[in-house]
């Protein structure tokens, strides 16, 4: 203990150096008088503190342009918590194309998007990275709308090019929503949409009075609703003809969007009619195969066929 | 004024007929959109594709199957009345067991007094089934054409009657909108470079026409599809290029025999009924009169 007290006073301090040393530099150069030392004093404060707000302010820009990536990922982030929020959509989202989207669909993203979707096995081949000289998101199917990508098109993004949200993942600021480009433009996507949905409608009743096709309570709201993908629909009357059908329910993976279902779950009378669904399924071509079709029994043991297409999914019945 | 009654009843008995014999030429196009029946034909026009066989799948009637067998490049099958509704339209290779899975091709809505053509297009490694609505009218005085370029062997072809320009660069695969021409008979010409073949075509007032370009043995060939022929319906029978003899035939509308008949019958009704009255009071007063 007292070595330690022995050895503060043997060594001043860095301030009592600094101190000590401007006193001495004074009382050799200016030997002056007492008003000319303050003016002295308040120009070497008044420097200090000129230098400390510029070092500050080149500091925090420094800061964000040495990340440029996050910028263009999220304008408004600034917290490591949001920095977690924004990843974790970036995941969801990479994780839901890689899982559900047709593959070779064409998909602009920004830069840190892409990247994830290409760590999520989204071929290289497929991404077209935004740049900040992008005037239109035109020449894709799909757009991955990050911040980035909204404050880059703003409500241009919905109101021309891509009115569709295939999904979502998020919300607030840090939402990110896939959605389609329609290929003509809003308004025309916009004028077909009623008719799209009345025939989904109108196929959806003819559907529930074929005898071979039998419908659960849910599959039929969602029929007459107009809520099933036409490709389901163009496919089920041909299948019944091979095997009666009962449509246990109808859904979707798709997060936060507003489109048709893109999968069902399908029972037969006899467990031999599930594997005849499975092979009329698998002999289909690309157009009408499902991604996804497997025997999988339900919680209350019942097994059923399901059976899921690709998005983007069909809105009329001449395709996506 | 009173006509004399012979005078009378031959207006009653024309009157019958004109009603038994006009009203359902007249309302044939009306009644088959109130009774809710359309038309659907299929074609096979692509060249590398071998003869299929194809369904129609009703999304309603689980009974109503429609089935062409051995459709081959460049058949047209008769238009078949078909109950309107959605269908799903699918394949099998000609001759492929019934057991054998049926593949998907795409879906017709087929709406009440409409006609369509589903015409299988393109090559075999990108065929596809195509839905094509059909005109059964035409502006009046007129005759409509469209082209259907089912040539692989040229890729691009113009189409021209006589000075008419009906297609022009019209590439594989492909189908022009109708044009409206003016009735006549004349040469049809299809070039595509230093290739062509001609055809004479007779486009009569009010008929409508699909001209299709195929690949023939000895170069192009031109085959002339009646779509319409003046009735607002289409017409039943086979076209040109002849089709399969195992395929359904269009029943044709029974509606101008029973109206035949129908006239026949009430013409000798008619008759009878006079040559019974008449049989006894004129001869009876002509014999008196000798």
């Amino acid at each position: 203990m007292g070595e330690q007290q022995y050895s503060r006073h043997l060594e001043p301090s860095w301030p009592a150096v600094a101190a000590t040393t401007f006193r001495l530099w004074l009382q050799r150069h200016t030997g002056g008088g007492r008003r000319q030392r303050g003016v002295l004093v308040l120009s070497a404060v008044a420097a200090m503190a000129l230098g400390a707000l510029v070092t500050l302010a080149f500091t925090g820009h420094g800061a964000q342009s040495a990340t440029p990536q996050a910028s263009d990922a999220a304008p408004s982030i600034t917290s490591s918590s949001q920095l977690q929020i924004a990843r974790a959509n970036r995941d969801q989202a990479a994780a839901w194309i890689a899982a559900q989207m047709l593959p070779g669909t064409d998909i602009e993203c920004d830069t840190l998007m892409c990247a994830a979707l290409q760590a999520a096995g989204v071929s290289a081949g497929n991404l077209l990275v935004m740049q900040t000289t992008t005037q239109d998101p035109l020449g894709v199917s799909v757009i991955v709308a990050t911040p980035a990508v909204r404050n880059q098109f703003g409500p241009r993004l919905a109101s021309v090019y891509a009115p569709l949200v295939l999904a979502q993942f998020g919300t607030g600021a840090e939402q990110i929503e896939i959605r389609y480009i329609a290929p003509d433009g809003t308004a025309s996507f916009d004028s077909s949409l009623g008719s799209d949905r009345a025939a989904r409608i109108a196929a959806g009743e003819q559907l529930l009075t074929n005898k071979r096709v039998q419908a659960s309570p849910a599959a039929r709201y969602a029929l007459l609703t107009g809520n099933v993908d036409p490709r389901l629909l163009i496919t089920l009357p041909a299948l019944a003809h091979e095997i009666p059908v009962r449509l246990v329910a109808f859904d979707d993976s798709s997060p936060g969007a507003a489109v048709p279902l893109r999968g069902a779950e399908l029972s037969a009378s006899a467990p031999a009619g599930l594997s005849a669904m499975l092979a009329f399924l698998a002999a289909q071509q690309a157009q009408y195969k499902p991604s996804l079709s497997e025997k999988v029994e339900l919680a209350n043991g019942q097994w059923v066929v399901t059976v899921q297409y690709d998005a983007p999914g069909w809105l009329g019945f001449k395709g996506p | 004024m009173k006509l004399p009654r012979i005078t009378r009843r031959l207006v009653m008995l024309l009157a019958a007929s004109a009603l038994l014999l006009g009203l359902p030429a007249a309302s044939a196009y009306a009644s088959s959109a109130s009774t809710g029946t359309g038309w659907i034909r299929l074609a096979h026009l692509s060249p590398n594709t071998p003869a299929v066989d194809v369904y129609l799948y009703s999304f309603g009637n689980s009974k109503a199957q429609t089935v062409l067998d051995h459709v081959a490049y460049g058949t047209v099958s008769p238009y078949l009345p078909v109950a309107a509704g959605d269908y799903s339209v699918a394949m099998r290779a000609a001759g492929a067991s019934p057991t054998s899975q049926p593949v998907l091709s795409t879906s017709v809505t087929i709406q009440a007094g409409h006609a369509y053509t589903v015409a299988g297009m393109g090559p075999e490694s990108g065929l596809r089934l195509q839905v094509l609505d059909d005109a059964l009218t035409t502006p009046v005085g007129q005759s409509l054409v469209r082209v259907i370029q089912a040539s692989l062997k040229q890729h691009v072809v113009t189409v021209t009657f006589g000075s008419t320009v009906l297609a022009a660069n019209l590439s594989f695969a492909s189908v022009s909108s109708y044009q409206a021409v003016l009735p006549g008979t004349n040469n049809v010409t299809v070039t595509s470079g230093s290739v062509s073949a001609h055809s004479t075509v007779t486009l009569a007032a009010g008929t409508v026409h699909t001209l299709v370009v195929l690949d023939g043995a000895n170069g192009l060939e031109i085959v002339n599809l009646v779509d319409a022929s003046g009735s607002g319906q289409p017409p039943t029978g086979g076209v040109s290029t002849g089709f399969g003899g195992t395929a359904p035939h269009g029943p044709g509308s029974p509606v101008p025999w029973l109206a035949v008949i129908g006239a026949g019958a009430l013409l000798a009704l008619t008759g009878g009924l006079r040559l019974r009255r008449d049989g006894l009071q004129p001869r009876h007063r002509f014999r008196a009169g000798i």
